[in-house]
């Protein structure tokens, strides 16, 4: 990664070029490819305090240009801009906040005590921009002291510029990366708490039942984990659950490395691990129609060293599997008709209130096509077979696997 | 409003009048600044936001898919760069608003001065000196996006240059939008028409860029002449592959792969009717390409297809990946009745989704759900036939399962095999030591794990001796494999005949899990049956495994 920083001071007066103060590194910049950026730089009032990114000279720019009006200063107003010149194919995002934070620093110095307009303050510039530039580069991070009362701290932004998933209910967190190296004083107080009910089989609510954390609190910071890496989502596990195999599967065949994985992971706790055919075996056993119980009574993993919870969490984990979910679907042709039939069924239902209790707890909202068992389960509460009961006896339903 | 649509296209020219903001499309008319009614906080405990940026007399940026706050005058300012940078892609981000364009010089330095030369009589002449066609996006596009709105500004630029220096179109057109802005700024202050409300019916360029606004934010597909001479067509594929309302999404890096991965066994499946494909092939397409569309069918592979319209496969190939990339096909396995079907993984089953009662009006008296659920559990084609229907049933049948494709509610499963040996082995036998490298080498029997050491590598020392006699001109044939692999092919009883010995060798490239039954049977020139009586005579080596074709698979992200 090619970039460095600069911080151009300008005045607004005609025939006076506006020039950079201060450059890191020195001379990486000549006054004609400044020239041709200039206008994004130091940029008409319109566009003062705005994150301005151009591509230009094989290089990005991404600055905040500031102006700071006081009587004070020679032209009446003080302008500047702190820019970091990027490669051309970097992702600008990592550092749009620490343009902009660093922006905020140099106003509020500037504000408090004329850092940026007093001759001896002026000249540590360079050095506090020398030393950024290495710091940020090398480390993704840094906090530099100015005086007593002033420090910057900056940090590149590491996460992804992807949407931040849904955390629902009955989904399970499994760490992917090490428990042990996550220090739990990083995070903060409720993750902490939940942290030691991760283990891979709690789904979110009773995680949230367990540590005794509204269930909304319990999402967001899983949410966070997620966002960060340190947890992946999973569904819930049940012998019911049916999975099938994508075409990652290869990769297990291929990959060695990932194969010993697979072996030290789904194997049997104190036994010698299980052989990598009797593993591939199981996975392949897998296939639309055929729930997880089918695929033990019909191997019996136990026998084989293998335990089949860890072995679809396995597979899961590395995409090696996926979930077939079961949705209960309406059979109805037409939306209308759909509307019409719940309304009518709603009020017949009220009669029969005490007979069919299970029916009245399952609300037609669940049964629209949208939601699948586990939801259905763990917001009714309802159990699998209960459920299964109801979706059997209604001609109006059927069951849509994907 | 979608992110991939653009906010905004705008004209830009600098030159000898200086820089200036030709044409905007969509321009906001300038009366239109109601005031915000004030929110009402849900819960009066909460917090004041704290209101940034929502002062509309100092707010710029995207507001409701309008770019506001800019004056003309700072956009031409600031989209006008320096003659430096022309001829390369321009990018600007201004906190949320993206600018992507690709300034170009009208004239090149030589042209300038033929030019000069060539009009000295017309000194009146204003000299352009560069133009950029700008589309104004949101900030957060994927950089794909981006790219694609550069080329497409790009083609526009590399046409608009082509007429300028043949017939001085663009210069014309700018004197007709320059003139007309004149005159509105000789107005009185109070009239409050905006300048590109007038330049719309003077300008045919103003018209053209209007109408790419409106198809790009339409169907994602532009389709230009520039002053009736210049063609420019173009598609988003962000747009164009947006299906299902939105639930799926094909990025064109995902399109790039799976056409790279076609193959002759592969075919057409059309998202549009044919009626309506043909006609909007443009006039002066190839032949062949009409010829393609006629003749194509789901049933028929590339392979037969070019045999029956007579195209060398390669063109049909790249027909095809024509017809993929904008959108109006799609790749498939050929329908047959072995093929397996299940539901796709991102297929929305809800049933308030508009395809309920297309599927109903299309098929009638048929739920979409019903047959979603008989889909549900995989079976080959035939097993959903009805044995007692009529014929036109079974063709409505294939008809509901085209459409089921074409909506991606359907994916094929694949068998994909795999050798995996019975033996666990890690070294190759040692040959020149003998029988002392025997007893470093840790040969494990799977099944006899639990047996004493002694006796596995016992029995393995006996196995090899015994088969070694036994085979010694087929270790050369399967020499592609490892050793445990060919140990444990040759334990096989099956191995004991020559014949399947022979065909399981040929096969052995096609068991790495990587080629499907039916790519097997097309390279090897196989019957599905021959083909599965060597799987099951040499089961015990082989395992199978149902997945979908990852080249088809791209078309089903989300």
């Amino acid at each position: 990664m090619r970039w460095a920083l600069f911080m151009p001071l300008a005045w607004r007066t005609r025939g006076n070029d506006p020039q950079g103060e201060a450059k890191v590194p020195e001379d990486f910049i000549s006054k004609e490819e400044f020239d041709c950026v200039a206008v994004y730089i130091i940029p008409k009032p319109e566009l003062q305090s705005k994150l301005i990114t151009i591509n230009a000279l094989d290089h990005k720019f991404i600055g905040c240009p500031i102006s700071i009006e006081n009587a004070k200063y020679s032209r009446n107003a003080l302008l500047f801009n702190v820019c970091f010149v990027l490669g051309p194919n970097v992702d600008t995002i990592r550092y749009e906040g620490v343009v902009k934070k660093l922006a905020g620093y140099m106003t509020s110095l500037e504000l408090e005590y004329g850092f940026l307009s007093q001759e001896e303050t002026k000249a540590s510039l360079p050095s506090v921009l020398s030393e950024i530039f290495l710091e940020l580069n090398k480390k993704g991070k840094c906090m530099i002291q100015i005086d007593e009362a002033n420090t910057i701290h900056l940090k590149c932004n590491i996460a992804t510029s992807s949407d931040p998933c849904s955390v629902l209910d009955h989904q399970v967190p499994v760490f992917i990366c090490n428990k042990d190296a996550l220090s739990s004083s990083e995070w903060d107080i409720t993750t902490q708490q939940i942290l030691r009910y991760i283990d891979g089989f709690n789904h979110v609510q009773r995680i949230a039942g367990e540590a005794d954390i509204e269930i909304s609190l319990v999402r967001m910071c899983i949410q966070d984990m997620v966002q960060y890496k340190v947890v992946k989502l999973i569904p819930i596990f049940q012998y019911s659950n049916v999975y099938i195999p994508t075409p990652d599967v290869n990769q297990l065949t291929h990959d060695k490395k990932l194969q010993e994985e697979c072996l030290k992971y789904v194997g049997k706790k104190g036994r010698a691990p299980p052989s990598f055919r009797d593993v591939f075996m199981l996975y392949c056993g897998l296939s639309p129609g055929a729930t997880v119980r089918d695929l033990c009574t019909r191997y019996n993993p136990g026998n084989l060293r293998v335990d089949e919870r860890r072995l679809i969490q396995f597979g899961m984990l590395t995409g090696v599997i996926r979930r077939l979910h079961k949705i209960p679907s309406p059979t109805y042709n037409t939306f209308q008709d759909y509307v019409i039939n719940t309304q009518k069924s709603s009020q017949a239902e009220r009669k029969h209130r005490d007979s069919e209790a299970n029916r009245f707890k399952l609300a037609d909202k669940w049964l629209d096509g949208n939601h699948n068992y586990d939801e259905i389960c763990c917001k009714t509460g309802l159990t699998y077979q209960e459920l299964e009961d109801i979706v059997e006896g209604d001609p109006h339903i059927v069951v849509i696997w994907k | 409003m979608d992110l991939c649509d653009p906010v905004s296209i705008i004209l830009v020219t600098a030159g000898s009048r200086g820089q200036s903001l030709l044409f905007r499309y969509p321009f906001i008319p300038p009366c239109q600044t109601e005031r915000r009614e004030k929110e009402i906080p849900k819960n009066r405990f909460a917090l004041a936001k704290v209101e940034e940026n929502t002062d509309t007399r100092n707010f710029s940026g995207i507001k409701d898919g309008h770019l506001i706050g800019f004056s003309d005058c700072t956009l031409a300012n600031i989209l006008s760069p320096n003659s430096d940078a022309c001829g390369t892609k321009f990018e600007l981000k201004v906190d949320e608003v993206l600018f992507v364009g690709h300034p170009m010089l009208a004239y090149e330095r030589h042209d300038r001065e033929f030019k000069r030369s060539d009009s000295s009589s017309r000194k009146d002449d204003v000299m352009m000196k560069l133009f950029n066609v700008v589309f104004v996006l949101q900030a957060s596009v994927e950089p794909s996006v981006v790219h694609c709105y550069h080329d497409l500004s790009k083609r526009i630029a590399i046409a608009l240059k082509h007429e300028e220096i043949r017939y001085r179109y663009l210069s014309s057109e700018r004197e007709a939008m320059l003139s007309v802005h004149d005159e509105m700024s000789s107005m009185p202050e109070d009239c409050a028409e905006s300048p590109f409300q007038h330049i719309l019916p003077r300008s045919k360029l103003a018209r053209d860029f209007k109408d790419v606004f409106k198809s790009l934010c339409a169907t994602g597909s532009v389709r230009l002449k520039i002053n009736g001479w210049v063609n420019v067509s173009f598609c988003l594929p962000h747009k164009v592959h947006n299906l299902n309302q939105g639930t799926i999404h094909v990025k064109p890096e995902a399109i790039h792969k799976s056409l790279a991965a076609i193959r002759p066994y592969h075919t057409l499946l059309f998202l549009v009717d044919k009626e309506y494909l043909v006609p909007s092939l443009p006039g002066d397409c190839s032949p062949a390409v009409t010829r393609l569309v006629k003749m194509a069918s789901p049933l028929k592979s590339f392979q037969t297809l070019s045999q029956d319209t007579d195209i060398p496969l390669s063109q049909v190939f790249a027909i095809a990946a024509h017809l993929v990339y904008w959108g109006m096909a799609t790749i498939v396995f050929p329908l047959c009745e072995s093929n397996v079907y299940v539901v796709a993984p991102n297929s929305s089953t809800s049933i308030s989704s508009p395809l309920v009662e297309e599927f109903t009006s299309r098929f009638l008296r048929m739920s979409l759900h019903n047959v979603l659920s008989k889909f549900s559990l995989p079976a080959p084609l035939s097993g959903h036939k009805d044995p007692l229907g009529l014929p036109q049933q079974q063709a409505e049948q294939v008809q509901m399962v085209v459409w089921m494709l074409q909506r991606r509610l359907l994916i094929q499963l694949h068998t994909y095999v795999f050798l995996v040996p019975t033996v666990q082995s890690d070294q190759w036998p040692n040959s020149q030591t003998g029988g002392l490298g025997l007893e470093e080498r840790k040969v494990r029997w799977i099944f006899g794990d639990s047996f004493p050491d002694g006796r596995s590598s016992f029995a393995a020392d006996e196995q090899e001796a015994a088969e070694n006699e036994a085979h010694p001109e087929l270790e050369e044939e399967l020499k592609s494999l490892t050793y445990a692999e060919r140990k444990s092919v040759l334990l096989v009883p099956a191995a004991l005949d020559p014949e399947d010995l022979k065909l399981f060798t040929r096969l052995t490239p096609y068991f790495r899990g990587n080629h499907h039954l039916e790519e097997v049977m097309y390279y090897e020139n196989l019957t599905r049956s021959q083909l599965l009586t060597l799987i099951e005579k040499f089961r015990d080596v082989l395992f199978s495994c149902q997945h979908e074709d990852p080249v088809t698979l791209y078309f089903y992200n989300r």
